[in-house]
C-alpha cells in the first residue's frame, strides 16, 4: 500500500513537472511562443537571416485574437498589425481616413453611405464585401462591444461594396468613431472558427500571426500578399519590419531589465526606470504625451459643499500649485494642462495653452474661501483617486497645498473598478478623473456633464453643471457636427474654466527607448499613446 | 482505504458547493460594478442597462445564483469571461501546467532543502548551527517574494546573464521564480521539521534505539524522521494547495501567464465575475484534492493511521 502511494506521489510530481515543460495550447494549430532568453541571438543590428526582426515589450495582455471583443491595453498595441477597420486615425492623431473604406459621404444628418475598396481580401484569399462588414457590425452590436455603436439605428447593404449607416444620433465625430469602432473579418472565416478566432485568426492586415501564446507573446510576419497598394495603404496598416515579436511584461522594473538584457528591442519605460536609458549611447530615446493625465472633478450635487459655490471651487483651484505637482509627482516629466484632455486632440483650441489657468495664489485662495462662507479648518474634503503611485503622490501634494488655506483633505485611493463606480456615485467631494475620448467636445460632454447623456437623477454629482443652461447650450453646439467650431469650443472651455467645474492637472510625458542597432527613427502610437509596433519607422 | 477515499471524494461536493455559494454571495454584494468597468466612462445609462441585461446581471440574487450553480454543477460550465469572451474552464486548463510546474518546483525545493536543515537544527539544538538555521528561517519568512524576485533578476539575469529574467520558453525560465517562491516554504519546512524532530528525539524508543547501538544516522533518518513526518506532510500539502492559486506575484514579475494572474489580475482587477467564480471553484477542488492526498500519505507514513482503517473494516 505504502509503495503504491509513494509511486502515486512520485508520478503526480513527475507529471506536474513535465506538464509545465510542454505547454501546448489546447486549440488545434496553436503554437507556444516564447520570448527569447537574455543573450539574444540577434546579430546586433536588429536583423536575423537578412530580415528586420523587432521585439517590442508591452505592458498589456493579449489573451485572444478574437476581433470582436472588448479592447484592452494589449490589443490596442497589436490589433492594427493583423486586422483593419473601415476607417482609422492618421499619423497626426487628429484626422480619420479610410482603411477598408474608400470614402464615406453624408446623405443627411442621420445617414451616411460608406464605399469600401472592391479588391480587399484576407490572408486566405476571401474577398471582403458589404456582407462581411454588416456581419461584423451586427455581431459587435449584439455583444455591446462599443458605446459608439449604440448610435447606429440600422445598417443596410446597398451593393457588394456600399453600405448605408442609419444613425439614431449624430454628435461630433460619431460616424468616424463608428467606422473606427471594430475590426473587420470575413464572416465565412469567423463562423468556421471553433473559438471565434481566439487562438488562430484570419485578418486582412499587413502582418499575419504566426505564433500566439495567450497572455505571453505574439509573433507576426509580414504578409507578402497584402491586398492594398503602397500608395493607398493607411498609416495604421504600414509595416517596415519583416517580423515583429510582441512580448507582455507586466512588471515595470522587468520591462527595463528586458530592454537592458536584449530580451526586447523597444519598450515604453516608466519615468522611474527611464533615467538609466536617457543618456545611454546604446539606446535611442523618444518622448510622447501620455494619456495617464487626471483632472479634478468637483461634486456639484445639491447636498455637496461645492453646489452653487463657485467661490469655494475657485478657492481650491487657486490653492493648487501644479508646478509643485509636476516636480513632485512626475519628476518634472509633465506639462501643465489647461483643459481636461491633451492639446493634440481634435477640437482643442491652441490658444488655451497660452492662457492663464488658476495660477497658484494662496492669498487669493484664502479670500475666496472666506467669500464662500468658510473659515480655515471648517472643511474636510474627501478626494477619490485611482490607486497608483503617481496619483497618490499628486494627491498628497494637493492635500498639503489645501492645508495651507485650512482645508483638510482625506485621500481615498481605490482600484479601477471601485474608482469607476464610486466616483460616479456622488459620495466624494472631489474625484480625480481621467477621460480620453477622441474629440474635446466629447470629453467636455462626458467629463464635465452634458444633458445629452446625463440627468441629475442618474448623475447627481453633475447637477449644477446640468442645470447650467448657458454651458449646456454651448455643449450642444460643440456636439453638433454642423455647429462645432473653434468659437463654440472656446465658449464651452471658457465657461467651464470660469465656473471652475473641473481643475486640470498635468499631462505626463512618457519615454520609449529602442536599442541603437535597431535604427528606429520614430515609433508609432495608438490614440492613447500606446506603442503600435507595426507602425514603427526605421532609418534605412 | 478505498472506501475512505470515495467518502472523501463525495465530501468534496458539498465543500465545493459551499465555497461557490460563499464566493458568489461575496461577489454579489462587493462594491465595484463590472458593467461600469466594461462599458467605460462614456457609456450612457441606457447602454449600461443593455449590457447588464446581456450579461444576466439584471436578475435577482437568487436568479443569478441559480444560473451560476446550474451551469457549474449540472453542465460543468464555468462561463465565459465578460471581457475576452473566452471559456473560463479552458483558460484555467491552459494556464494550469505553468502554475503546476512552478508549484511543484517550489514544493520540491522546500522539502529538499528545508527538511534536512530542519533536521540539522534539531540535532544541534541550541548550538551555533541551530541558531543560524533559525535566523535564516526567520529571514526566509520575512523577505517579501517580490523583492527577492527582483534581486535575483538583477543578479542572475542582468549582471551574470546566467538565467532568463522572464518568460515561459523552457525550464530555465522557471528557476528564478522557483527560488524566489520557495524561500518562504524552505523556512517554514525547516522550522516545522526542527520542532517535530525535537519532540520525537526525546522519545523513549529513540533512546532505546541508541542504546541498542543503532547508528546515529539510522536513528535520525529512519526512526525519528519517519515519526516526525506527519506535520511536515500537512505543511507540504497546505503549501502546495495555497501556491496553486497564490503565485500571482511571481507570475506577474516573471511574465508567466498562470492561474494566479488570471484569477487576481484578470478576474478581481477587472471585476470579471466568471473568472473569479470559476477560479474559486477550481481552487476549492484543487485544495480538496491536496488534502485528500495528504490524508492518504498519512496512512502510508504512519502504520497506526492505516491500522485504524483496517481495524474498522475488521470490526465490521
Amino acid at each position: 500500500m505504502k509503495k503504491m502511494i509513494a509511486f502515486l506521489l512520485t508520478a503526480i510530481l513527475l507529471i506536474g513537472t513535465l506538464a509545465g515543460c510542454s505547454t501546448k495550447a489546447p486549440a488545434a494549430g496553436k503554437e507556444e511562443g516564447s520570448p527569447e532568453e537574455s543573450g539574444s541571438e540577434n546579430t546586433g543590428d536588429g536583423t536575423e537571416h537578412g530580415y528586420k526582426t523587432v521585439k517590442v515589450g508591452i505592458s498589456g495582455v493579449v489573451e485572444t485574437l478574437n476581433p470582436l471583443t472588448i479592447f484592452t491595453t494589449g490589443t490596442w498595441a497589436t490589433l492594427p498589425a493583423y486586422y483593419e477597420r473601415l476607417a482609422a486615425l492618421d499619423e497626426d492623431m487628429k484626422t480619420f481616413s479610410g482603411q477598408l473604406a474608400k470614402e464615406w459621404t453624408r446623405v443627411d444628418d442621420l445617414t451616411y453611405d460608406v464605399e469600401i475598396y472592391d479588391y480587399i481580401h484576407d490572408w486566405n484569399g476571401n474577398p471582403i464585401t458589404a456582407d462581411d462588414i454588416i456581419f461584423c457590425y451586427e455581431k459587435a452590436i449584439e455583444l455591446s462591444l462599443s458605446g459608439y455603436l449604440t448610435s447606429i439605428d440600422s445598417i443596410e447593404k446597398i451593393d457588394d461594396y456600399n453600405i448605408r449607416f442609419n444613425l439614431k444620433t449624430n454628435y461630433i465625430m460619431t460616424i468616424e468613431n463608428i467606422l473606427n469602432a471594430i475590426d473587420i473579418v470575413s464572416q465565412k472565416e469567423y463562423e468556421a472558427s471553433a473559438d471565434q478566432m481566439a487562438h488562430e485568426c484570419v485578418g486582412t492586415g499587413r502582418y499575419k500571426v504566426v505564433e500566439f501564446a495567450p497572455s505571453s507573446s505574439l509573433k507576426l510576419k509580414k504578409n507578402e500578399n497584402y491586398w492594398q497598394t503602397e500608395e493607398l495603404t493607411h498609416y495604421r496598416s504600414t509595416g517596415e519590419a519583416d517580423e515583429i515579436e510582441i512580448i507582455t511584461i507586466l512588471e515595470d522594473a522587468q520591462m527595463a531589465v528586458a530592454l537592458e538584457t536584449g530580451t526586447i528591442d523597444v519598450a515604453k519605460i516608466p519615468v522611474a526606470s527611464a533615467k538609466r536609458f536617457v543618456d545611454n549611447p546604446d539606446y535611442d530615446s523618444f518622448t510622447a504625451s501620455s494619456t495617464a493625465y487626471y483632472y479634478l472633478s468637483f461634486n456639484v450635487s445639491p447636498d455637496s459643499m461645492f453646489y452653487q459655490n463657485k467661490a469655494l471651487r475657485q478657492a481650491v483651484c487657486y490653492a493648487i500649485d501644479v508646478d509643485e505637482i509636476i516636480a513632485g509627482a512626475y519628476d518634472g516629466a509633465a506639462g501643465p494642462m489647461k483643459s481636461i484632455a491633451l492639446p493634440t486632440l481634435p477640437g482643442y483650441v491652441d490658444k488655451w495653452q497660452e492662457e492663464d489657468y488658476y495660477s497658484a495664489d494662496v492669498e487669493k485662495a484664502q479670500e475666496l474661501l472666506a467669500d464662500a462662507g468658510y473659515k480655515p479648518g471648517d472643511l474636510t474634503i474627501r478626494l477619490l483617486i485611482l490607486q497608483n503611485d503617481v496619483n497618490k503622490a499628486w494627491a498628497t501634494i494637493i492635500q498639503a497645498q489645501l492645508a495651507k488655506i485650512g482645508i483638510n483633505v482625506e485621500i481615498d485611493a481605490k482600484d479601477s473598478a471601485l474608482w469607476f463606480s464610486q466616483g460616479q456615485s456622488g459620495d466624494y467631494d472631489i474625484v480625480g478623473w481621467n477621460i480620453t475620448l477622441p474629440h474635446m467636445a466629447l470629453n467636455f460632454a462626458y467629463g464635465v456633464g452634458s444633458t445629452n447623456f446625463y440627468t441629475p437623477e442618474t448623475q447627481p454629482a453633475y447637477t449644477e453643471v446640468l442645470e447650467d443652461n448657458e454651458l449646456q447650450k454651448l455643449l450642444d453646439a460643440c456636439l453638433d457636427p454642423a455647429l462645432c467650431s473653434d468659437e463654440t469650443m472656446d465658449g464651452a472651455h471658457q465657461r467651464i474654466k470660469e465656473q471652475a467645474y473641473v481643475y486640470a492637472l498635468a499631462y505626463p510625458q512618457q519615454y520609449s527607448f529602442a536599442r541603437k542597432e535597431l535604427h528606429l527613427e520614430e515609433p508609432g502610437y495608438a490614440t492613447n499613446y500606446i506603442l503600435v509596433p507595426n507602425t514603427f519607422k526605421y532609418a534605412d | 482505504m478505498l472506501r475512505y477515499t470515495i467518502k472523501r471524494l463525495l465530501w468534496m461536493i458539498p465543500i465545493v458547493l459551499g465555497v461557490s455559494l460563499i464566493v458568489f454571495t461575496i461577489l454579489y454584494f462587493m462594491p465595484g460594478d463590472p458593467v461600469t468597468m466594461i462599458a467605460g466612462a462614456s457609456a450612457t445609462d441606457t447602454e449600461r442597462e443593455a449590457l447588464r441585461a446581456s450579461l444576466g446581471l439584471d436578475k435577482s440574487y437568487l436568479g443569478q445564483l441559480g444560473t451560476f450553480l446550474g451551469d457549474t454543477f449540472l453542465h460543468f460550465d464555468l462561463g465565459n469571461s465578460y471581457i475576452t469572451k473566452l471559456d473560463v474552464a479552458a483558460e484555467l486548463i491552459y494556464r494550469l501546467p505553468r502554475t503546476l510546474l512552478l508549484t511543484v518546483m517550489c514544493t520540491v525545493l522546500s522539502l529538499v532543502i528545508g527538511v534536512p536543515i530542519g533536521i540539522t537544527a534539531a540535532t544541534h539544538q541550541n548550538g551555533f548551527v541551530d541558531h543560524l538555521v533559525m535566523f535564516g528561517a526567520l529571514l526566509g519568512v520575512s523577505i517579501p517574494s517580490f523583492w527577492l524576485s527582483l534581486l535575483l533578476v538583477l543578479l542572475f539575469s542582468v549582471k551574470l546573464d546566467w538565467l532568463p529574467a522572464m518568460g515561459i520558453g523552457s525550464i530555465r525560465h522557471y528557476i528564478l521564480p522557483a527560488i524566489a517562491g520557495s524561500l518562504g516554504g524552505i523556512a517554514m519546512q525547516a522550522r516545522q521539521t526542527r520542532s517535530s524532530m525535537l519532540e520525537i528525539i526525546r522519545s523513549d524508543f529513540i533512546t532505546t534505539a541508541r542504546a541498542k547501538g543503532v547508528k546515529e544516522n539510522m536513528v535520525i533518518y529512519k526512526h525519528a524522521l519517519r515519526n516526525a513526518l506527519i506535520p511536515i506532510v500537512t505543511l507540504t500539502g497546505t503549501q502546495f494547495g495555497v501556491m496553486l492559486g497564490g503565485t500571482m506575484i511571481l507570475e506577474t514579475i516573471f511574465g508567466i501567464p498562470g492561474v494566479g494572474t488570471y484569477i487576481i489580475t484578470n478576474g478581481i482587477g477587472g471585476r470579471d465575475l466568471p473568472i473569479i467564480r470559476g477560479g474559486a471553484v477550481f481552487l476549492a477542488i484543487a485544495f480538496s484534492f491536496c488534502m485528500l492526498l495528504v490524508d492518504l500519505v498519512y496512512a502510508a507514513v504512519d502504520p497506526r493511521i492505516k491500522a485504524q482503517f483496517v481495524t474498522r473494516r475488521a470490526k465490521k
